[in-house]
């Protein structure tokens, strides 16, 4: 059997064994356990100086102790776990674009080989980006512990050999000067007990009690037979296993795909209903979006904020962008202003933060001297999201021409930010029009019943025979005021204010 | 001065392709108002740029626009902007006289406060060259005055407020405050009065100048065409063109004065 084949994959594993434990809300000082099938599964430093065990049914548990309310019981939430992790997998996702979930069940069958919650990361590719392996190392676990995780890594030329590597020694973190190669790691592995491969494959429950009985003990012994034998007597799973830990089979890996939509959430310890507290959970989410954007060159053009009550109701706020973002701040404000304009009706519990709008960024040129231009073209949009944030979009408003005949047709109030065309007609000078027109006609008296003196010749207007047939004579006219422009409705014979000239 | 340099140098600055920081255009501190008048009046020749300048009126839409839209003309790159004004513009005329109503924002407040804060944010932002608001409340806090003036520095537009005449006597912090006054009303003297439409205008205070200057500009320029407008008022009823008669005018019922007969139209 030969190991000598040089492998130049080098996998890193992140382990974290109490995973369940990791994602509850932190409460210093109380026991907290993780029940799975009424059985207690994780259990946090305090509930093991209580003298709980792990497989120890709640009802025991609960007995064993003097102060059964103190503990703090969960229930194992499988789903949330698996978000979790691919959460982690997203900050991993900053090292090398080779990172998966392990092991992948696809059925739920292995779900119970193993248990804890791994992720496998190929460096082979990014250590000369990082600056060599320690450098790596090293960023990569800062970069999760200010995240607030602290995994057990291991390193080896396989997903299995890492693992199995981490089983074996203690130590949190690799400390390796060069990366070492496949020959350095089949030689850790041969003191390897046995027992340890029994969560590797789902052949192991046929095949180890074998081994074991045959007197085989450690991973050298296993090594050390012909492979050929080894295949006839005891099934290709062990070959395949094997394989699988010295690399000379690939272990086909499902990728982590970082998702195009963005979605995360945060449990909050204790409900809050003072808002400016508020601000620091909702901060570091739109954090971590401005990461997901940044990792991808994305924008978002809107996001989505849902609020969970203590009375279990749950509340929506969305932000349209005008001009896609991807910085925190001007998120942050925009989502505050929206806040303070239609504010939440209960204390919150929880936050999720969304966003399914992302482009792709567009590259901008920036000009080299900004005071010849970058200045003078700053775009309005950011101004518009503030404006609609705290006003609501019908505050705001623009206007668009038509060609219509009636002056209140003339043009059409639209959403601000709406692109308009480009109109080319402009009515001649020799008519009179006011710069300023009322929304509403005002009803005044007649002009020889004490209205306003009409100045000028007539002007006819008729339209809208196929509705309400219009036809007014407009004047400018002129009252205490200044100067107007008024119109009688020859259907009627009332007469209106509909303008000024201001 | 350049002859002090070393001739390289010199010789450099000489070169038409190389660029010198004093040619940018940051160094404008007006706008002018396209009203030779009252450009003349101002020290700086126009309106401040950064600043705020207060207008007073008697009324809302009382000829704020007639000294208003040669600075709105020159606005063609950034936006203008205008806070709860007192009537729609009507687009139409205002693109007659020659202003892109396709950057015109119009915001619409509901409160005191939000009406300060959209004021504030659209003249920080630096999206809008001009940015007119009409104050329908009651005066500004002299500290948010001072707000809104910064703002306009920091982002270089010009703040224009449109105040009632009322607050004329109160002191404010506004780089520029003018009174405007439509002239006394010619109705009352219809037949003396040479030239009615006039907007009288007092620079009430200027920072860095002299204050107390009266002129007059012509109101209502663009709007009015001016052989249609008739100095002599009708005060009764008028002959309309009969649409089914063209040939005969129609006489709307109990005339109370005479009608002035249609010949007095100047321009003819």
């Amino acid at each position: 059997m030969s190991h000598s084949r040089p492998s130049r994959q080098l996998w890193l594993c992140l382990r974290f064994p109490h995973w369940p434990l990791d994602l509850l809300p932190a409460t210093p000082g109380q026991p907290r356990v993780v029940v799975e099938q009424q059985q207690l599964r994780w259990l946090c430093p305090q509930a093991l100086a209580l003298g709980l065990e792990p497989g120890l049914s709640v009802g025991n548990a609960l007995l064993l102790l003097e102060d059964p309310q103190a503990l703090q019981l969960h229930r194992r939430d499988r789903e949330l776990e698996q978000k979790a992790l691919q959460g982690v997998a997203q900050l991993c996702y900053d090292f090398t674009p080779h990172v998966s979930l392990w092991p992948q069940h696809r059925d739920g069958r292995d779900n119970d080989l193993l248990e804890c919650h791994q992720l496998q990361l190929e460096i082979s590719r990014s250590l000369k980006l990082f600056h060599g392996l320690p450098s790596l190392l090293q960023q990569l676990r800062e970069h999760l512990q200010q995240h607030g995780f602290t995994p057990l890594a291991s390193l080896g030329h396989s997903p299995k050999a890492a693992w199995l590597l981490g089983q074996e020694h203690d130590a949190p973190w690799p400390t390796a000067e060069t990366a070492p190669t496949g020959d350095n790691f089949m030689q850790q592995l041969q003191g390897l007990p046995l027992q340890a491969l029994a969560p590797l494959h789902p052949t192991a429950r046929q095949w180890l009690p074998r081994l074991q009985q045959v007197g085989m003990h450690t991973f050298q012994q296993l090594l050390q037979q012909p492979r050929r034998e080894l295949g006839q007597r005891y099934g290709t799973g062990l070959l395949q296993c094997l394989d699988e830990i010295s690399g000379t089979r690939p272990e086909p890996q499902l990728e982590f795909q970082p998702p195009l939509r963005f979605s995360c959430q945060r449990q909050l310890n204790f409900a809050i209903d003072n808002w400016s507290l508020l601000n620091y959970p909702m901060e570091s989410m739109l954090e971590e979006l401005q990461q997901f954007l940044r990792q991808r060159q994305l924008h978002c053009n809107g996001l989505q904020w849902r609020f969970l009550h203590t009375d279990r109701s749950s509340s929506e706020r969305q932000l349209q962008l005008s001009e896609p973002l991807n910085i925190t701040a001007p998120l942050l404000r925009l989502t505050q202003l929206r806040l303070e304009q239609q504010p939440l009706p209960r204390a919150v519990e929880s936050l999720m933060l969304e966003s399914e709008q992302l482009h792709y960024s567009a590259l901008l040129n920036h000009s080299l001297f900004r005071e010849l231009g970058a200045s003078r073209n700053r775009s309005i949009n950011p101004l518009l999201d503030l404006l609609r944030a705290r006003l609501g979009r019908e505050q705001l408003s623009q206007l668009r021409l038509q060609d219509e005949h009636l002056p209140e047709y003339q043009q059409q109030l639209v959403d601000a930010g709406t692109p308009l065309p480009v109109s080319h007609h402009t009515l001649p000078a020799s008519l009179p029009l006011p710069l300023w027109l009322r929304s509403q006609p005002h009803p005044v008296a007649a002009p020889w019943r004490g209205g306003p003196t009409l100045l000028s010749d007539p002007l006819r207007l008729e339209s809208h025979w196929w509705q309400t047939h219009q036809q007014r004579d407009y004047f400018v006219a002129r009252d205490p005021r200044g100067l107007h422009w008024v119109y009688c409705d020859r259907h009627s014979g009332q007469w209106f204010i509909h303008g000024h000239f201001s | 001065m350049n002859e002090s340099l070393p001739d390289p140098i010199a010789r450099l600055l000489q070169h038409p392709l190389v660029w010198q920081g004093r040619h940018t255009p940051g160094h404008q501190h007006s706008r002018p108002t396209g009203h030779p008048a009252l450009d003349e009046a101002l020290h700086l020749h126009g309106w401040p740029l950064g600043a705020s300048s207060e207008l007073l009126l008697p009324h809302p839409c009382g000829g704020e626009l007639s000294l208003l839209w040669p600075l709105l003309q020159q606005c063609q790159e950034r936006w203008i902007c205008l806070i709860d004004p007192p009537q729609l513009p009507f687009a139409p005329a205002w693109e007659r006289l020659g202003i892109n109503t396709r950057q015109l924002l119009l915001v619409h407040s509901r409160t005191p406060q939000e009406q300060l804060w959209s004021s504030r944010q659209a003249l920080l932002s630096g999206a809008c060259e001009v940015v007119i608001g009409w104050n329908r409340y009651h005066q500004i806090h002299n500290r948010d005055q001072r707000q809104l003036q910064q703002a306009a520095a920091d982002g270089q537009s010009i703040h224009i407020q449109i105040s009632p005449q009322q607050h004329q006597h109160n002191p404010s912090p506004c780089a520029l405050r003018l009174l405007l006054q439509p002239l006394a009303q010619p109705s009352l003297q219809p037949f003396l009065q040479q030239d009615p439409h006039q907007l009288q205008i007092t620079v009430l205070k200027q920072r860095g100048g002299w204050s107390g200057q009266t002129l007059q500009i012509p109101l209502h320029h663009g709007q009015l065409p001016s052989h249609q407008t008739a100095s002599a008022p009708r005060s009764g009823p008028f002959a309309l063109p009969n649409p089914w008669h063209p040939g005969q005018a129609i006489h709307p019922a109990t005339p109370t004065v005479a009608i002035p007969p249609s010949s007095s139209v100047p321009g003819h």
